[in-house]
């Protein structure tokens, strides 16, 4: 369809597409790619406490960074709780949206409350997980009557942070799924059940292949998520016990912010780039190969 | 007659339980909710009183009290508006170009859209503040928006709905005389209302979360958005509890608000826009 | 919105001409232009005009509670001249405040911030800090309190050449809090827990006695890690620990014996502590967690700062008396004379603007005057850091009725020389984060080789003095 159009549209190159573009462009370039470039020529630099340019050192902060093996725990921590996160999320979403998928009265009220906690701030939500993670007098405790400290110990920290990144952003997923779902036509799911297909086959040879698009877009969206949350991390845990929930994005933030060590900061961020760009560019790959559009 | 009955049954069952999973699911909202109207001695309390006895409004009159709170929420409620604004305007213009015009680069400038969405903010946001500081935008609602004008993740969303609209109405609208901006005002945009709002309401949860960003480019009380004053609750010496959940309570009802009344527009939204690349 | 605007411009206006510099402060920010306006005209009638009041803005990371303690002090000091009217900022938590006060302009930094005692270093060799010392020079009137202030106290807020750079408000003490009744039924001795060996012992006793759940709980800080080095009385780097005059440039953690030494038996206890389950597991938050098990009789001893006071008296409520004793030394070997210290200061920012600047150390001055520096020290816990505050009546009410252990703490300071303060250090964060991670690691895993893990942390702080003196040549 595009490339039958683009032939018509071959004929003279008019500036209205460049006008309509130049404000965001503008933007992005001031706020986005200025100060990304800055990063990269500063990733090849030393840099004062004000983050600015101090001397060139070429090459050394990148192998300092990445020679590091401390550096290689937070790359495998960040991968660890992606996987997690994509798993547990894509498996509660799923639940979620086949539970949700027939339209019935007041099937809103449920399909509300498992979408809500994407609404709700990482804040607030921190200081709410907090209260119940606490060992002695926590909520959770309280009731499994154990004396686990979530927060600090290993391997329940990493869950913890998990626990509240999944909870946050199940809702997403789920509304994806569920519409991707609700787009199956009913007709045809109405001649599976009277051809006697039960509601895992159901589920299994209709449902999942035909929301492909969807299946797969949360699939991705996960994995981009995890990299990018940070917030609960520092709330919760600050990357602790001894660093088994430390990430790339908290770490960047840590040598940014913290310590004030601008030009690691610059290397692992473009790393982390790196590492989004490629699963965008698996994403892509894949998408093209397996993915069944309707 | 017998058969009806049973599918009332089970279909009554199955709802109890969908909702008991939904009520679970959002416990922790409760938890927060309930656990907010106890005084701070209880909540310190060791071991932890479950039930919670003798409710009281006192966290809620000391947030309200010690922090300006509804002038933050009105600032991030004008903060919120203006970016919002801004970013349908201008990112539906550029997703229009996107998809509407054959123009050289084209391949190479939606790209950089696409990898505004992966720079990790942290490594930005200290030369952003630098630049709105040679702007003289400190304290400026100006300041506060103008990062969040444009999103890749927004040109993204509204290209892949722009797409779904089939060529021929452009043809017919070029036919009826309609020009490039009057296909996008008239014809494009008021197709584009579903998507639009769920839009809206992602980038709201969005940037009514942002806080570090408002802190460097604010320095004074009547600037400040409601994140700001939930963290002050929260870095101190002396950390109280029952406030810090009275305050996320605060933070948390309006967004929650706006999500509940809103989630058929999202649903639409995103049935519209899809996920067809 | 238009009428909003039109408002805005009236109100700024009539501020204007009534408050004339305070407009600054009042009317910034309801739109982008009018506030822009007023603050630069703010700013040049501030300058310009002696007589008129000048507006000092402090930035803090202090939250609400103690902000609003200090606005009490601000009160008293912007009714007692009309040169000048402070008004407090929160900015953030000190991590993100700092990293805020680098980057801004100078024109925009505020005349007074709040900054951790640890970053002494880092401000006296900043831009945006201009030492305390260049207006104490030029003071005809004279500073009585500064004098008397406790010399540990005033030592560590002074830059290597003895230079003052801050002052305190928040002075904290690092100490172990205890339960006296329990220990006195144990038959402990508080003040014979001098060293991390006697803290070790005295949980077995407690413990294993059956009169607690866990021996102490830790508030979870690398500060801590420093401060019992300096009460050991060693220096963990090189030239002085950067006291001097010269930069410390090497971390002597592995290749001063002495030091691996003290800094090994110090994490031995932590691992022995954790192995045998004779502490809160370490990184338990102190406020949430410990001291509600201190008030509940399942902990016997907490490790925190005298700034804690009020929340630890408060959960107890009076159901037995709560004692504190200074901070432990590393090994039994300790002269237990160096003072770390800790908490918050207060400094001058350098924002080019000499009254504002002024303004900010006049209200430094006032804040350390008896009855104020006790009013906050009273308040909140912190120590009074002169003997002026001391001596004060609210100050003595407070020793007499609220917390008659505190003087303990006092004699020590008293006792106290110079033999041992923090390092002057100016990566102290990346510091206190490696030896945090130490601790947090021997407290994790029993099993964990303390010699690797010194190795760790020396070679983490190394690899940031590196830096930052490759950075800063």
């Amino acid at each position: 369809m595009q490339t039958t159009y683009r032939k018509k549209q071959r004929r003279k190159v008019s500036p209205l597409p460049y006008l309509l573009l130049l404000p965001s462009m503008a933007l992005f370039f001031l706020f986005n790619f200025y100060p990304f470039l800055k990063a990269v020529i500063l990733s090849f630099s030393l840099t004062d406490k004000r983050g600015n340019f101090a001397k060139w050192v070429g090459l050394d902060n990148w192998v300092r960074v990445l020679e590091k093996e401390s550096f290689w725990k937070v790359v495998e921590v960040t991968l660890e709780m992606a996987a997690i996160n994509l798993a547990v999320t894509f498996l509660i979403a799923l639940v979620f949206a086949l539970l949700s998928v027939r339209k019935v009265r007041f099937s809103k009220w449920y399909q509300t409350m498992y979408a809500l906690p994407m609404a709700i701030a990482s804040s607030p939500a921190a200081a709410i997980f907090l209260f119940i993670y606490r060992q002695k007098n926590g909520l959770l405790n309280n009731l499994l009557g154990t004396s686990i400290g979530w927060t600090r110990q290993m391997p329940y920290a990493l869950w913890a942070v998990c626990a509240m990144t999944i909870w946050m952003h199940v809702g997403v997923s789920f509304i994806f799924l569920l519409v991707g779902f609700r787009n199956v036509s009913q007709d045809l799911l109405e001649s599976a059940w009277l051809d006697g297909a039960g509601p895992f086959a159901r589920i299994r040879y209709l449902l999942i292949p035909l929301a492909s698009p969807q299946l797969f877009f949360v699939f991705f969206l996960n994995i981009a998520s995890s990299f990018r949350s940070f917030a609960q991390i520092r709330l919760l845990t600050g990357g602790g016990p001894a660093n088994g929930t430390k990430t790339l994005i908290y770490y960047i933030y840590e040598n940014a912010i913290i310590n004030g060590r601008f030009e690691t900061a610059c290397v692992q961020a473009i790393f982390l780039f790196g590492l989004i760009l490629l699963v965008t560019q698996i994403q892509m790959a894949l998408e093209k190969r397996m993915v069944h559009y309707q | 007659m017998s058969d009806t009955k049973k599918w009332g049954w089970r279909g009554a069952a199955g709802f109890l339980i969908r909702l008991a999973l939904g009520i679970a699911f959002i416990s922790p909202l409760i938890v927060g909710l309930c656990f907010s109207f106890q005084d701070e001695q209880t909540l310190g309390m060791y071991p932890l009183k479950l039930l919670v006895s003798n409710p009281t409004l006192e966290n809620y009159g000391k947030v309200f009290t010690d922090i300006p709170i509804l002038l933050y929420l009105a600032n991030t409620g004008i903060v919120c508006v203006t970016a919002i604004f801004f970013q349908i305007i201008l990112c539906s213009l550029a997703a229009y170009a996107f998809v509407f015009f054959e123009f050289p680069m084209k391949k190479i400038l939606f790209s950089l859209v696409l990898t505004t969405t992966m720079i990790p903010g942290e490594v930005v946001v200290i030369t952003n503040y630098t630049t709105i500081q040679n702007m003289d935008l400190i304290n400026t609602y100006a300041g506060l928006v103008l990062p969040s004008l444009v999103s890749g993740a927004s040109i993204f969303l509204m290209r892949q709905y722009f797409l779904t609209i089939p060529k021929d109405y452009r043809e017919a609208a070029t036919l009826d005389g309609c020009g490039n901006m009057g296909f996008f005002f008239h014809i494009v945009m008021p197709l584009s209302v579903p998507t639009l709002s769920s839009l809206v309401i992602y980038l709201f949860v969005q940037i009514y979360n942002q806080f570090f960003w408002p802190l460097l480019v604010t320095n004074t009380d009547r600037m400040r958005t409601i994140q700001i004053g939930i963290s002050m609750l929260v870095t101190a010496d002396v950390v109280d509890y029952g406030q810090i959940l009275a305050g996320a309570t605060v933070a948390i009802l309006p967004s929650a608000l706006i999500y509940i009344f809103g989630q058929d527009y999202i649903i639409r939204g995103m049935t519209a826009g899809g996920v067809k690349g | 919105m238009k009428k909003k605007l039109a408002l805005t411009l009236i109100l700024s206006m009539a501020l204007g001409l009534t408050a004339c510099g305070s407009a600054q402060g009042e009317s910034t920010g309801q739109d982008n232009q009018v506030s822009s306006a007023a603050q630069s005209a703010g700013q040049e009638e501030a300058s310009g005009q002696a007589g008129e009041t000048t507006e000092v803005v402090w930035w803090t990371y202090f939250g609400d509670q103690n902000i609003e303690f200090l606005q009490n002090v601000i009160d008293d000091f912007n009714e007692s001249q009309d040169e000048y009217h402070v008004t407090i900022e929160y900015q953030g938590s000190q991590a993100e405040m700092n990293a805020k006060i680098q980057s801004t302009a100078k024109e925009d930094l505020p005349a007074l911030f709040s900054g951790a005692v640890e970053n002494v270093a880092m401000y006296a060799g900043a831009d945006y800090c201009e030492p305390l010392q260049t207006y104490i020079d030029q003071d005809e009137e004279g500073w009585p309190e500064l004098d008397s202030t406790w010399d540990a106290i005033r030592i560590a807020y002074c830059d290597n050449e003895g230079n003052q750079v801050g002052y305190p408000i928040g002075y904290s003490y690092p100490g172990i809090y205890y339960n006296a009744d329990m220990l006195e039924e144990a038959g402990i001795d508080p003040s014979q827990i001098q060293s991390f060996d006697d803290l070790y012992s005295a949980c077995q006793e407690l413990v294993n006695g059956g009169y607690t759940t866990y021996g102490i709980g830790f508030h979870p800080d690398g500060f801590y890690f420093n401060a019992a080095l300096g009460r050991e009385g060693i220096q963990a780097y090189n030239n002085n620990n950067g006291i001097g005059g010269e930069a410390i440039t090497e971390c002597l953690y592995n290749s001063d014996q002495t030091v691996h030494d003290a800094i090994f038996n110090m994490l031995d206890v932590y691992q022995k502590l954790h192995a045998e389950n004779l502490c809160v597991p370490y990184g338990t938050d102190y406020q949430a967690e410990i001291i509600p098990q201190i008030a509940s009789g399942d902990c016997a001893m907490m490790m925190g700062v005298v700034s804690m006071t009020t929340k630890v008296l408060d959960s107890v409520d009076g159901a037995f008396e709560v004692g504190i004793i200074p901070m432990i030394s590393a090994t039994e070997n300790g002269k237990r004379t160096g003072e770390p210290a800790g908490g918050t200061g207060t400094y001058i920012g350098n924002n080019g603007n000499a009254d504002q600047m002024q303004g900010a150390y006049e209200f430094i001055k006032f804040a350390s005057t008896g009855d104020q520096a006790a009013y906050f020290a009273v308040e909140t816990g912190y120590l009074a850091p002169n003997q002026e505050s001391f001596d004060s009546q609210v100050y003595q009410d407070y020793v007499a009725n609220t917390f008659p252990a505190v003087t303990g703490i006092y004699e020590s300071l008293e006792a106290s020389d110079d033999s041992a303060n923090n390092p002057y250090i100016p990566i102290s964060n990346e510091m206190k984060e490696a030896n945090k991670l130490a601790i947090e690691t021997v407290a994790a895993d029993p099993s964990a080789d303390i010699d690797a893990v010194i190795t760790t942390a020396q070679e983490t702080i190394q690899e940031a003095i590196d830096l930052y003196n490759a950075s800063n040549e």
